[in-house]
């Protein structure tokens, strides 16, 4: 891998860490959704910044080339993350629905007053 | 006397509204009823106010499912014995009201369900070749004949109305069917006729069908055998 190749990965890894953390500070999102996001991002700089991992772990595994065990676990993490999401989606939406009845039922009583 | 309640469901129902209330008021047994408006575009609210039905709004459009369960809740808040789920849009006609109530009553069911196909067997339009489908895959998990699954014309005994009122994925459909005669209720079928929607439109286009039995059979083949019993 050319030098050139590391530092740009490293910037860009850098780059998108500090992005998320100033994305996370604005929106006021809840800290433990971000979690993953933190913790992603660190993942990205630490593979940039020390390329042996994957290159131990793809020869560990026998994948072919190193890159192709780079997206199979990004893949993984970001299915993970889908799911979880999906889930929270689910929940999230049940639960509006759930309060509009509420919300209807009580506007019906307290007409009825 | 048991206390029986129409939930009807209306979206965009301003056509139909009205003479369908009107006609269930016209019965000589005159029932209590509920319309649960899901935030109609049209002018269903103003013709419930107008008119002085008695109704419930919700304050955005929440589809079948919730707003069936609204009913339920109300039904059980307000002490009901009998619930009955009734469409809005004028293919239910009110006289088998009382066949149905008769039927729960005689065979101490939990669920009974106006069928249109007991005696006589359906044409074989596409809705009915999807509900046959449906039929055979109930029979298959559950090992009971529904004759007429997807007919939306169910009376529900207190029961399981606080049971379809509480827990959530209880959509009035029949995958909810096969759930409650696997969780051990009694589902009974009498035989009604329906008439055609008479105004408005359909909410099941080619489309939706398709995908409407594409999630039941999901529903019914998968999904079911992991929900927990009661």
């Amino acid at each position: 891998m050319s030098v050139l190749l590391r530092v740009i990965l490293v910037l860009v890894a850098l780059g998108t860490f500090r992005y998320i953390i100033r994305k996370i500070r604005k929106s006021q999102a809840q800290i433990v959704d971000m979690g993953f996001w933190i913790i992603f991002s660190i993942i990205l700089i630490i593979i940039a910044l020390f390329p042996q991992i994957a290159f131990f772990m793809a020869d560990v595994l026998q994948i072919a080339t190193t890159v192709n065990f780079v997206f199979l676990a990004v893949i993984f993490l970001l299915l993970v993350q889908l799911f979880l999401l999906s889930i929270k989606v689910s929940k999230l939406e049940s639960r509006v629905k759930e309060l509009a009845g509420e919300v209807a039922l009580k506007n019906y009583e307290d007409a009825e007053e | 006397m048991e206390k029986i309640l129409l939930i009807i469901p209306a979206y965009n129902e301003a056509e139909n509204i009205p003479w369908v209330i009107e006609e269930l008021q016209q019965l000589d047994n005159v029932y209590d009823y509920v319309i649960i408006n899901d935030g109609s575009k049209d002018n269903t609210k103003a013709i419930c106010e107008e008119k002085g039905y008695n109704y419930v709004d919700m304050p955005i459009n929440v589809g079948l499912a919730d707003v069936f369960r609204t009913g339920m809740k109300y039904a059980v808040r307000h002490g009901y014995s009998m619930a009955l789920q009734y469409d809005g849009d004028g293919q239910h006609d009110p006289h088998y009201i009382a066949c149905m109530v008769e039927k729960m009553k005689q065979t101490n069911a939990d669920v009974v369900i106006g069928s249109r196909f007991v005696e006589e067997k359906g044409c074989k339009s596409l809705r009915n070749v999807g509900s046959y489908i449906i039929q055979a895959l109930i029979k298959l998990t559950t090992g009971k004949r529904i004759s007429d699954p997807t007919s939306g014309m169910r009376l529900y005994n207190a029961n399981v109305m606080k049971f379809l009122a509480n827990e959530i994925n209880m959509a009035p459909e029949p995958d909810t069917i096969a759930l409650l005669i696997r969780q051990g209720f009694r589902v009974e079928e009498v035989e009604v006729k329906m008439r055609e929607r008479q105004a408005g439109v359909s909410y099941l286009n080619f489309g939706n069908s398709i995908r409407y039995m594409m999630n039941i059979c999901m529903s019914l083949v998968f999904i079911q055998w992991f929900r927990r019993k009661r």
